[in-house]
């Protein structure tokens, strides 16, 4: 009963804070200027949702990103009508703990597709998990959701190998922004509105077929990394 | 009538063998390397998305059923093993 009560309060919390969140970044997306790359050529924002649509079509997809890169990213995807048409052909993951609900609630509050992974029940993880992997799913995950972080866990080269998924890194960086955290190695970073916002996904998706999980994540640990860069370069130039 | 099932269902030393062979692959290790009392998480770093696979894979080759909750109890070879000969049983009778 108490634990009942726990977690109802912590899902009325969360999706208190997500409500705020969500208008907040809606806000700041109205009040930002947009810049979008596919690899290190500028780019349309329709071109390059169409070329998203493009890679969802073909099978399984992973846009994977730092977990740092968030808000961010959920800003753009709130600022563009063409990046949020997309959203009804992908899903985010999170899971069940305090900051998993506030996304998930968040992911809905700016109309786009959460999809949660249980984190609290080991069974229903792998229940949940088998329900994904049986759904051939475009999936936008933080890959390293929880630490630690800027590192790929094997989890996340399995599931690409399970998959055989087309994967396609993104990042987004702001130039006004502050951390949301104290924690120095999340450096989570919350947009401030008036500045500028660049999003960037990788030029082609990564081909891994072959490779081992462990092969993966270091390609996908090296791609994501020179993608962030990408991105902080185009907002400080 | 019920469905006949793989002879491995049977044979614990050679679902043993199979099982072993599974789990190697598919955390990228020698069979060698896998021993039969070891714990999976601890020992291997099985996580969930690996008992996932295995879970798939387990029920292609065995056709079996088998619930989500057998994998968070069971963390050996040979528990995991003991369980399947169990379910096997199950399902024959």
């Amino acid at each position: 009963m108490a634990i009942a009560r726990r977690k109802l309060a912590t899902s009325f919390v969360a999706a208190i804070a997500a409500r705020g969140i969500a208008f907040y970044l809606r806000l700041v997306a109205r009040r930002s200027r947009f810049q979008f790359f596919d690899g290190d050529r500028q780019a349309d924002p329709s071109a390059l949702a169409a070329c998203l649509h493009e890679t969802m079509a073909t099978g399984s997809a992973i846009f994977p990103f730092w977990n740092c890169d968030s808000l961010v990213l959920l800003t753009v995807f709130a600022g563009n009508p063409s990046l949020q048409t997309l959203s009804a052909e992908f899903i985010i993951t999170a899971d069940d703990s305090f900051g998993g609900s506030v996304t998930l609630s968040l992911v809905r509050q700016l109309g786009l597709r959460p999809y949660l992974i249980r984190r609290s029940d080991p069974a229903g993880r792998i229940r949940d998990l088998q329900s994904l992997v049986s759904a051939e799913p475009r999936l936008v995950i933080a890959v390293d959701s929880h630490g630690p972080y800027r590192t790929v866990g094997v989890a996340t080269g399995r599931l690409i190998r399970r998959l055989n998924a087309a994967v396609t890194p993104i990042a987004a960086s702001c130039t006004r922004h502050v951390p949301l955290f104290r924690r120095k190695d999340l450096n989570m970073l919350l947009p401030l509105p008036g500045g500028d916002i660049v999003f960037c996904k990788s030029g082609d998706a990564q081909p891994f077929a072959g490779k081992t999980p462990v092969q993966v994540c270091q390609d996908l640990h090296l791609n994501l990394s020179v993608l962030h860069a990408v991105t902080r370069a185009a907002v400080k130039a | 009538m019920a469905p006949s099932l793989p002879r491995m269902l049977i044979d614990p030393a050679a679902l043993r063998t199979y099982l072993t062979a599974l789990i190697a692959s598919e955390l990228d290790l020698p069979a060698s390397a896998i021993k039969p009392n070891a714990s999976l998480r601890r020992t291997y770093a099985l996580d969930s998305v690996a008992a996932v696979n295995l879970l798939f894979q387990i029920e292609n080759d065995l056709r079996l059923e088998i619930d989500a909750e057998l994998l968070v109890t069971v963390d050996t070879v040979e528990q995991l093993c003991t369980a399947l000969v169990a379910l096997g049983g199950d399902c024959s009778s």
